[in-house]
C-alpha cells in the first residue's frame, strides 16, 4: 500500500513532535559515587542502575530516529514527487 | 558493604537527595516526551497520511510511548531509592550526632567526678582519722564513686546504642542496595543482577530496548542467549515488533541471524547484513595486509605464519564470496534465504531455496566429504533442484529446501573421512538446526535428505533424544555408524535409502564411485540399503522414472553423466516422492549384480 500524504503541515509536525524526544533523552545526570553515598556497596549498585540506563536512553535514542523517520522520508518524498511534477510541467 | 563503625552516618545527604531530584526531573521530562509522542500518533490519521508507513510509524512510535514511560518510571524508582536512603542516612546522622554528644557530656562528667573523687580520697587521708572532716571526706568519696558507676552505666548504654545505629545503617544500605537492584528500578535485567534466573526466563521478559541494553552493558551475555530453548526464543521475537526486530537484527546481526528460533526470514537479513560486515573485514586485511601479531614479514622468522594467516583469509574470502554467489537465485526459481552463518574460518552457512517461514514442509540436505562454503553454490543448485522436483510432484504444497553447510566435513581424500568425529561434531549442529526449525515451525513438515558423509552425520543427529523428522532420506550412503544399524534406530516416521551401482574408480561401468569405499573401510561400515537396516529403497538406476544415476556426485556437470540430484534423474523424483509422502510413487530398487569389469577381476564372488 503506497503512501499518500493529505496534511503536509502535520505531518511535518508530526515527525517534529517525535524527534523532540532526542532532546528529552540526552544525557545530563550524574552519578551518585561512593563520596555522596558513603557506602561501597551502595554506589556500587547505584552505578549500575546509572550505567543502564543511561545506556538504555542511547537505545531509546535511537528509536526515537527511527520513529521520527517514517513521517519524515514520507514528506521528503512526497516533497521530492511534487518538485518533479512541477517541473514536468513547466 | 561494610559500615564504618566509626561514623555510621557516613554519606552527603545533600548529595543523594540532588541525585534524587535530578532524577525525578528527568523521568518527568521523558514522560512530556511520550505524551509529545502520544500526541503525534492521535494525529497520523487517515486524514493526514495513510499507507503502510503510517501504519509502521504508529507501531513503533505506540513502542516507543510505552518505553518512554518505562524509562521514567525507572528512574521515578531510582529517585525513590535515593530519597529513601537519604532519609534513612539523615535519621542515622541525627541520632548520631546525639550519641556523640551524649558521650562527650558523660565522658566530661566522668573525668570530672573521677578528679573530685581523687580529691575526696586525699582530704580524707589529710584529716584525722575518725574525725568528723575524716567522716565527710569519705562520705563525699562514696557518693561520687556511686555517680561515677552511674555514668559508666549510662557510657556503655550509649556504646551499645552506637552498635545498634551501625546495624541500622547496614539495614538502611540493604535496602537501597535491594531497591536498586531491583525490578522497579532496572527491569527484567534485575533477574540478571540477582542471578539464578535462566536464560529463557529473563528472555521471555526482555524487550527489543532491554536486550540492547543488556547486550551493550555485558556483551558477554551473548553467549548465553545463544544457549537459550529456541520454544522461548519463538515465543518472545515476534512480541518484540517491526521496530525492535529491525533494531536487533541492525545492532547485533551476528547473535540474531544466527539464533534459533527466530523468523528465518529475520534470520536472513541479518545474516546479509553480518556476511557484508565479514566480507569487507578479510578484504580489509587482506589490502592491509594485516595478519595478526604472531604473523611476521616475508623472508624473517614469521614468513611461514605469514603465508598460513594469507592462505587463511584468502580461503575465507573466497567461502564468503561463494555463499554470495548461492543467494543469487537464478530468474524464475525461488527466492534464497541466508538462514545461518558463522565466522569459522572457512565460515559455516546454509542457504534456503524457499521460505522457510511459510513452507508447508521443508527438507535439510545435508551434504558430504569435501563440503564447504565454497562448494555451496553447487550445494544450493542440487538444492534448489529438489525443491522444483517437490513442488513438481507436490504442487498444492510450499516446499523449501536447505543447502546446509553446517558443519566442517572431512575434506576429500583424507583419512578423516574414514572416522566418525566430523560426523558426531556436525551431527551436534544439525541436530541443533533441526530443533530450532521445529521450535519456529513446529506445525511444518521436516525432512533430511544427505548424500554420502552426510549420511554418516545426519544419521547420528537423528539418533538425538529431542530431534524428529517426518523423512529420512539416504542417497549415496558412504554408511552409518555400527549403533545405528536399524532405521528404527532413526528418529524419523519413515527412513528411505537409494544407491547406485557400487563401482571401482578404474571401472568403466557407470556408477556410485565411492559411496562403498566408505562403507567398506571407514568406521560407519552400515548400508543403510541392506535389507537387515530396514529403510525403504528405492531405484536410482532402474531405468524406470528417469535418468539413472551414473556418479557419486549430487549435480554432474552436463553430458558427464548424472548425480543423485540432477534434475529429471529417477534418483531425484524418488527422493522428492519420498519427501512429500508419496512414496507408493517411487520406483523400487534393483539388484545390483557386479559389472563386467568385476567379473572379470574377481568373478561372480560378489565381493566388491
Amino acid at each position: 500500500m503506497a503512501d499518500l500524504r493529505l496534511d503536509a503541515g502535520t505531518l511535518a509536525s508530526i515527525a517534529s513532535q517525535v524527534q523532540g524526544g532526542s532532546d528529552a533523552l540526552v544525557w545530563n545526570l550524574h552519578r551518585a559515587g561512593f563520596g555522596v553515598l558513603g557506602d561501597d556497596g551502595v554506589a556500587d549498585a547505584a552505578d549500575d542502575a546509572f550505567q543502564r540506563q543511561k545506556v538504555r536512553t542511547s537505545v531509546l535514542e535511537a528509536s526515537v530516529n527511527t520513529a521520527a523517520a517514517y513521517p519524515a522520508h514520507v514528506a521528503d518524498r512526497f516533497d521530492d514527487t511534487d518538485s518533479r511534477l512541477a517541473r514536468s510541467m513547466q | 558493604m561494610t559500615v564504618d563503625a566509626g561514623n555510621p552516618g557516613r554519606g552527603d545527604v545533600a548529595g543523594i537527595s540532588a541525585a534524587a531530584r535530578e532524577r525525578s526531573v528527568k523521568a518527568q521530562t521523558i514522560r512530556d516526551a511520550a505524551a509529545a509522542v502520544d500526541r503525534a500518533i492521535g494525529e497520523a490519521n487517515g486524514s493526514v497520511w495513510t499507507g503502510k508507513a503510517r501504519e509502521s510509524f504508529v507501531a513503533a512510535a505506540t513502542i516507543l510511548t510505552a518505553e518512554l514511560h518505562t524509562s521514567a518510571d525507572r528512574l521515578d524508582a531510582e529517585a525513590s531509592a535515593f530519597n529513601t536512603y537519604g532519609f534513612g542516612v539523615q535519621e542515622i546522622q541525627n541520632a548520631q550526632r546525639t550519641l556523640e554528644l551524649r558521650r562527650e557530656e558523660v565522658q566530661g562528667d566522668l573525668a570530672r567526678c573521677g578528679h573530685r573523687q581523687d580529691q575526696a580520697e586525699r582530704d580524707a587521708r589529710a584529716t584525722l582519722p575518725l574525725s568528723a572532716e575524716s567522716d565527710e571526706a569519705y562520705a563525699r568519696s562514696r557518693l561520687l564513686k556511686g555517680q561515677i558507676d552511674d555514668l559508666h552505666g549510662q557510657s556503655a548504654a550509649i556504646e551499645r546504642e552506637w552498635g545498634a545505629l551501625v546495624e541500622r545503617r547496614r539495614s538502611v544500605n540493604a535496602t537501597a542496595i535491594a531497591s536498586l537492584s531491583g525490578t522497579s528500578v532496572l527491569g527484567p535485567l534485575s533477574m540478571i543482577t540477582r542471578g539464578g534466573a535462566s536464560v529463557d526466563q529473563v528472555l521471555t521478559q526482555l524487550s527489543a530496548v532491554d536486550l540492547l541494553t543488556l547486550l551493550r552493558t555485558d556483551p558477554s551475555y551473548a553467549d548465553r542467549l545463544r544457549a537459550a530453548d529456541p520454544s522461548a526464543v519463538a515465543g518472545w521475537w515476534p512480541g518484540l515488533g517491526h521496530s525492535g526486530q529491525d533494531a536487533l537484527i541492525a545492532a547485533f546481526p551476528a547473535l540474531i541471524g544466527n539464533l534459533e528460533g527466530i523468523a528465518y526470514t529475520a534470520r536472513d537479513r541479518a545474516n546479509r547484513i553480518w556476511l557484508r560486515q565479514q566480507l569487507a573485514d578479510v578484504r580489509n586485511q587482506i589490502d592491509n595486509q594485516s595478519f595478526g601479531s604472531g604473523a611476521g614479514g616475508y623472508g624473517g622468522s614469521g614468513g611461514y605464519e605469514t603465508e598460513t594467516a594469507i592462505a587463511a583469509a584468502l580461503a575465507r574470502l573466497r567461502g564468503l564470496e561463494a555463499i554470495q554467489t548461492a543467494l543469487r537465485a537464478p530468474k524464475g526459481h525461488a527466492e534464497r534465504f541466508l538462514i545461518s552463518l558463522t565466522d569459522d574460518k572457512p565460515p559455516l552457512a546454509a542457504v534456503s531455496v524457499g521460505n522457510l517461514d511459510t513452507a508447508d514442509s521443508v527438507t535439510w540436505a545435508v551434504p558430504g566429504m569435501g563440503s564447504s562454503a565454497e562448494g555451496l553454490p553447487d550445494w544450493a543448485v542440487a538444492s534448489q533442484n529438489l525443491q522444483e522436483s517437490q513442488t513438481t510432484v507436490d504442487p498444492d504444497n510450499q516446499h523449501a529446501v536447505v543447502a546446509w553447510v553446517g558443519y566442517n566435513a572431512p575434506p576429500v581424500g583424507g583419512p578423516q573421512v574414514l572416522g566418525t568425529d566430523y560426523a558426531k561434531a556436525g551431527a551436534v549442529n544439525l541436530a541443533a538446526s533441526l530443533d530450532g526449525f521445529t521450535a519456529t515451525r513446529p506445525v511444518a513438515g521436516l525432512n533430511v535428505v544427505a548424500h554420502s558423509y552426510g549420511t554418516t552425520t545426519a544419521s547420528i543427529a537423528l539418533t538425538s533424544a529431542s530431534v524428529h523428522v517426518d523423512t529420512f532420506v539416504s542417497v549415496g550412503s558412504a554408511g552409518l555408524a555400527p549403533s545405528i544399524d536399524r532405521a528404527s534406530d532413526l528418529h524419523a516416521d519413515q527412513v528411505f535409502a537409494g544407491q547406485a551401482q557400487d563401482v571401482w574408480l578404474v571401472d568403466p561401468a557407470p556408477g556410485d564411485q565411492w559411496a562403498w569405499f566408505g562403507r567398506a573401510f571407514g568406521d560407519h561400515p552400515v548400508n543403510p540399503v541392506s535389507d537387515s537396516f530396514g529403510a525403504q529403497t528405492f531405484g536410482v538406476d532402474s531405468g524406470a522414472g528417469g535418468a539413472p544415476v551414473t556418479d557419486h556426485g549430487v549435480n554432474v556437470e552436463a553430458g558427464s553423466g548424472y548425480g543423485y540430484l540432477d534434475l529429471n534423474t529417477e534418483s531425484i523424483r524418488n527422493v522428492a516422492y519420498a519427501t512429500t509422502g508419496q512414496a507408493t510413487a517411487i520406483t523400487p530398487a534393483v539388484d545390483h549384480g557386479p559389472t563386467p569389469f568385476q567379473q572379470a577381476i574377481i568373478g561372480a564372488s560378489g565381493a566388491y
